[in-house]
Order: C-alpha cells, then structure tokens, then sequence
C-alpha cells in the first residue's frame, strides 16, 4: 500500500469510525441477534435456551391463530390508513399551495398534530369518541343516530382506529407541498388559456411533476401504517381489546417479547416475518412506482 | 514541640486515619443487593432499610427506586432480588435461586408463619423459589354511604348470588351503579365459573365448555344484560367504585386500595364474596414475592435481604404504612387485634384474611396470563356485546384455548 492510500484509509477511519461502529452497533448487530433469537426458544426471564430451528416460524405461519388475525388487522388497518391519509396530504397540498392568505398559519396547524404526543391524542379520541357521553355520539344523537360502541365494540374499533390514525397527515402534506411548489407556474398559465379543467391540469401537469414524490409517499405512508403501534396500543388497552379487533401486528409482537411469558425467541421470529412483509411491499410499491413515476428529463 | 508530644500527636493522628479509612472498608466487606421498587414505597420503606443496612452485617440493601424490572433482567443486569409472583415462578423457574437450602439451615426464619397457602404458591417443582410478601384474594367491595342511602343492609357472610342482585339492582339508578365491572379481565368472571363449579382448568385441559362453567359466564353476562345492574362496554362506568358512584365491585383487588383511601368521600368496606350457585370458594388467590436471582454474585447476602423483606418487622410496615396485605399469620394477627372501630377502611380484615382460605390460586404451570388474554377474553368481549351466547363462548373458547396450549407446550 502507498503512502497515499494508508493515509487515505487513516481519514476514511478517522471521519467514519464512529458512524461506522454505531452502525454496527446500532443495526448490524439486533439484526444478526434477531435472526440468532429467531431460532431459539428464548425467553426474557429464562437464562437457559435450546436452538429448536424452524419452529418459532413454523408456529407462527401454520398455527398461531391471533398472529393471523392480527396479520389481517394490520393489513385492513394499513391499507385505509395508508390510502386516506395520502389523499388528505395530497388535498391539503393542494389548497396550501395556493396564494391563501396566512398560508404559514394553515401549515403550522395542519402540522402541528404531528408534534403531540400519542398518548394525549389518544385520550382526546376517547373523549371524543366515547359511547355513552362523547361529543360525537352526541352530535350524531341529535340527527336520530344513536348507540354507536366505537372503540368499545369489536365492529366499530378498528374504524375508530383508523379514524383516529388520520389526523396526523402532516409530514405527508409538507413533502407533497415541497414538491409541489417546485412545479413552474407557466405550465398552469399555459393550461388555462387552452381551457384545460382544474383535473385535466392535475392529471397532466401536476401529477407526472410530482409522482417521485408521491412513490416516496407511498412508500413512507405503507411501511408507517404497518408498523403502527402506540394508538393502537393506547387505544386498544395493550392487548387489542376489544376482542383482538385492534390488535395490530406491532402490538402482538411486542406482547410476545415483553410479557408472560417473555418469549423473546417468538418474537424475534415475528419480527422477521415482519420484515419479510415490508421488504416485499415496498418491492412492490416500486415495481408498481415505474407505471406511474415520470422521468424528469 | 516535645519528643513525648510529638509521640502523642502522631499516635491521635494515626488513629484518627485509620478509624476514617476503616470505616468505609468494614462497610465496603458487607456485599451489597440489589432490588427495584415502585417510586411510591420510598417513604414508606426508605427509612426501614437505612436502618436495617447500619445495623446488618451481612447484606446492605440499595433499592432502586423506579426502576424497570424486566427491562434490567433483559439487558442481562438482573437486579439480585427479584419482584415474582405465583404466576411468573414456572416462566422464571430458571432465574430464581432455590431458596430451600438457605432456609432449611437458617434457624432464625420462621417460615411456618407465612400462611401455607401463599407460601406453597411461590414452590414450584418442589423448589421454594420465593417468599411472599403481599397478596390478592377476591372480596365484595361496596361503598356504605350508596347503601345507606339506598336503605339497603350491608353485605354479610351469609349472602348469596340472590342477596347480590336483589342489592344490586336496588342501588341502580341513573347515574348511579349497582355493581362495577371491569371489562378486558378475568379476574370477574372466573369467579363466577368456580362458583357455580366449573373452572378454567379441569384434568389438564381448558373446560370453559361445562355445563357450570357456561352457568358462571352467562351470570357474568346477566349482571350486564338482564339484571341491568353493571355497565356494559359502550356505558359510562362512572370512574368505576372508586367514583363513588357505584354500590360494589366484584372480585376488585387489593392493590386498588391506596385509590380508593385517596378518595376521602369515599366510604368503603370490603366483605367476603357471596356464596355462589355451587360454592363460595373460587375467588383469585394471587400474591407477589421476594426472590433470588440466580446469577447474584451474592447468593447468600441476597437471601438474607429477602428474609429482612418479608420479616414481621418489615410487613408490619408494610401494612402500617402501604396497606399491602401481609402473608405473615403474626402480622395479620395483630392487625386483627385492632378494634374495628379504630381501623381505617377496609376495617372487615376478618373478610381479608379468611379469604386466603377459600381464595384459589390460578393455574401457573401453563401460560395462563397469555392464553387467557389473548384467546379466551376476546370471546368474553364478545358476549358482553351480544354477539355470542355463554355457550358459544364455552365452546370456542375451550377449543381455542385447548389449541393454544397444544402449540405452546
């Protein structure tokens, strides 16, 4: 080696060291130990565990009947949540990118639910949405609408769930809104004096300018609908109550690891089988992206 | 200065260096334990275990107020002493010291004290894997002011599941309930399946499917349904009995009544459970107990500091000033001595103590905890909605739970 290149490897350490020993540290390192976990019987309370294979991934795929539905929650809860969410981020994109008055005002609120905590929103949804005595059962009380559970039945939680999930649009919108302003104005002027409809304008002009952005927000919004887990974990008292209705996949995962009977081992499983998920999704999304996604140049 | 000054001089300082220097060092050869406690208990305990760890030349206690438990036992930095409990010993089996060595040659502890009952529920596999120190047993909690006010009679021994309804549904008025529910547990309902002679287990095998078992759920239901005495899931519960708006609870737990004495316009006794369909055993028996880690680099120090925990000293204290239940028979002896009228609420402690006699424990060689909540409730959750009858629930809960236990043994 030169004396170039030694001290070119010297910097490379000097100024990337750190980062890379924290990425090894921080990534690297859960990611090996999850695998290791995954094919051992390991629970957080028990010092002693067994290598037993395929059977944690096994138990899960072919037996384990709340991990089913939990899977099924989580897709049903993913696909509203994900889909609304990016139409109203789109929407507000749109009425924000007009020359309104006090915009700033309007992207300060619009953003600002994404700044609380969960566990207050949460609490504001419950008032809201309590069956006995909260405003919205009252509101709808007064147009004939009556004895509506929401989160306290099994067939209304997950709406109720979904629902409360949307309000927090905020990031989606600023990127849509980013991308957006980036669109030359000529084009809309252009478009106007040949009489082209406000969809005709979005279909042609607007969407093809910002369909990289979209496929970036369809990606973030997919693989954050999945993963889900502190309203659901709030609202579901911990255990999807009721009747497993809001038991998302993130949640059961988390109730393997952290609670009796500890079983770390499963859970890691779970937390592959997860990944495997969201790896095959976001393939997806992308293949999915090259049918919409316009070249810029 | 004189030679014989500077003799004495340097012997006083020399003294002086070598009692400072000591001090440390004598304290520093007592080999210190570890144990976490709730943030709550430092006021009641601090000062107990300041004065144990002057006096004790074995084991110097550090608490770590606070602190999370299962988080350090996962992060492989187990606290020596470890907060268990009947239901965690058989998951924990290999993380707890057998005890029964250190307490065969102690001849100071007097294990004989703890009630058997709470003490045979922390053994597991003939190992005794903890000591008890605070325990749960199911009771009738009803407040007196609704039921003076109500002109109902306070509940006795003799009550039956009649005598529950007759005074339930007389205290059910607007805004006001006869009988609290807690939905998402089961800690209500299958009381009501032991009463009436089933239970969730029976020769191995879940048995939520007997005729008795579907007997206690669908009285678990009536109390919501027909009797129209308990809230259902979309009613207002009213804060539950510590609101002050509901006659009783059923089953309720001990750990609540620190809440329910912050409540000063709360007036409350307990009582025991009424005899149900078949019997009047079948209350939740649960308790939590000191144990050793396995892997302390002081084994012996950290039994000798579970021992101070669960001393009569050290529970009195307990009782004194927390209120958690004792398992020590000298304890609730003298609890017992105190006149009635002097005792704040609950003041029927004959109702606690006896209890432990007809309570019952939960089963604990199996994922009871995991299997219940996450099978068998969400049944139950269902039919408090009225989408499925007491005997569906039996049925596909027994299946479901029967399933669930196959794979996970």
């Amino acid at each position: 080696m030169s004396v170039k290149n030694r001290k070119d490897t010297r910097n490379f350490f000097a100024f990337a060291g750190i980062s890379i020993v924290g990425f090894v540290s921080f990534y690297i390192y859960p990611i090996v130990r999850t695998v290791y976990l995954s094919f051992t019987n390991t629970s957080i309370m028990d010092p002693i565990h067994d290598m037993i294979g395929w059977k944690n991934f096994k138990r899960a795929i072919i037996y384990d009947d709340v991990f089913h539905l939990a899977l099924k929650n989580t897709f049903r809860y993913a696909i509203f949540v994900a889909a609304l969410k990016l139409f109203l981020a789109l929407i507000a994109a749109i009425l924000l990118n007009n020359n309104l008055k006090g915009i700033g005002v309007f992207r300060t609120i619009f953003f600002l639910p994404f700044i609380i905590p969960t566990f207050a929103v949460s609490y504001v949804f419950r008032f809201f949405f309590h069956p006995a005595n909260g405003l919205v059962n009252e509101t709808l009380g007064k147009v004939g609408v009556h004895g509506i559970g929401w989160y306290a039945d099994s067939r209304t939680a997950m709406l109720t769930l979904v629902i409360s999930s949307l309000w927090g649009f905020g990031v989606p919108m600023l990127i849509f809104l980013a991308a957006l302003q980036q669109v030359p104005k000529e084009l809309y002027e252009v478009a106007n004096l040949d009489g082209a409809s406000r969809w005709i304008q979005f279909k042609v002009i607007t969407f093809p300018a910002i369909s990289a952005v979209f496929l970036f927000n369809v990606i973030l919004a997919t693989v954050d609908s999945l993963k889900s887990f502190d309203l659901a974990f709030l609202m579901g008292h911990g255990e999807g109550y009721p009747a497993n209705s809001t038991l998302l996949y993130s949640v059961y995962l988390f109730n393997q690891a952290f609670r009796n009977p500890w079983n770390l081992g499963y859970a890691s499983a779970l937390a592959l089988i997860f990944f495997g998920i969201l790896l095959t999704l976001t393939a997806i999304n992308f293949r999915l992206g090259k049918l919409y996604v316009k070249n810029e140049n | 200065m004189k030679k014989s000054n500077k003799w004495l001089v340097g012997s006083v300082a020399f003294a002086m260096a070598a009692v400072v220097l000591q001090a440390p060092l004598a304290h520093a050869a007592v080999p210190t334990v570890t144990v976490v406690m709730p943030t709550q208990w430092k006021a009641a305990f601090e000062p107990e275990i300041n004065a144990f760890n002057k006096t004790s030349t074995t084991v110097n206690i550090e608490v770590n107020w606070g602190g999370a438990q299962d988080q350090l036992i996962a992060a492989n930095k187990s606290p020596d002493i470890i907060n268990t409990g009947d239901l965690f010993v058989a998951a924990q089996k290999n993380l707890l010291l057998d005890l029964t060595p250190y307490i065969a040659k102690d001849k100071t502890i007097d294990v004989k004290d703890f009630y058997p009952a709470l003490l045979s529920a922390v053994k597991f596999q003939g190992r005794q894997l903890a000591l008890p120190y605070r325990f749960n047993v199911g009771l009738l909690y009803y407040n007196k002011t609704l039921f003076d006010s109500a002109g109902v009679n306070y509940p006795t021994t003799k009550w039956t599941q009649k005598d529950l309804i007759s005074a339930g549904q007389k205290l059910t008025k607007t805004s006001q309930w006869g009988v609290a529910s807690t939905p998402g547990w089961w800690g209500e309902w299958l009381i009501h399946v032991r009463q009436a002679g089933g239970d969730w287990l029976q020769d191995g095998a879940v048995a939520l499917d007997s005729p008795e078992a579907v007997t206690g759920l669908t009285f678990f239901r009536d109390k919501v349904t027909k009797y129209k005495m308990s809230p259902g899931p979309k009613d207002d519960s009213l804060g539950g009995f510590s609101g002050g708006k509901t006659g009783m609870e059923y089953g309720g737990h001990t750990g609540n009544w620190p809440s329910y004495n912050a409540v000063s316009s709360l007036k409350w006794d307990i009582q025991v459970l009424p005899r149900g369909p078949k019997t009047s055993k079948g209350a939740e028996l649960a308790l939590e107990a000191w144990g050793v880690s396995a892997k302390t680099a002081n084994k012996q120090a950290a039994y000798d500091a579970v021992k101070f925990l669960t001393s009569v000293k050290f529970l009195t204290t307990q009782w004194n000033e927390l209120r958690l239940p004792p398992t020590r028979q000298s304890v609730a002896k003298a609890a017992l001595a105190v006149p009635v009228a002097k005792r704040q609420s609950p003041q029927n402690l004959e109702a606690l103590f006896g209890g432990i006699a007809t309570g019952m424990t939960l089963p604990r060689t199996i994922p009871f905890i995991k299997v219940t909540q996450e099978v068998v409730q969400p049944l139950i959750d269902k039919m408090l909605e009225g989408t499925l009858t007491p005997t569906q629930v039996g049925d596909q809960a027994t299946a479901a739970a029967n399933k669930a236990l196959a794979i996970l043994q």
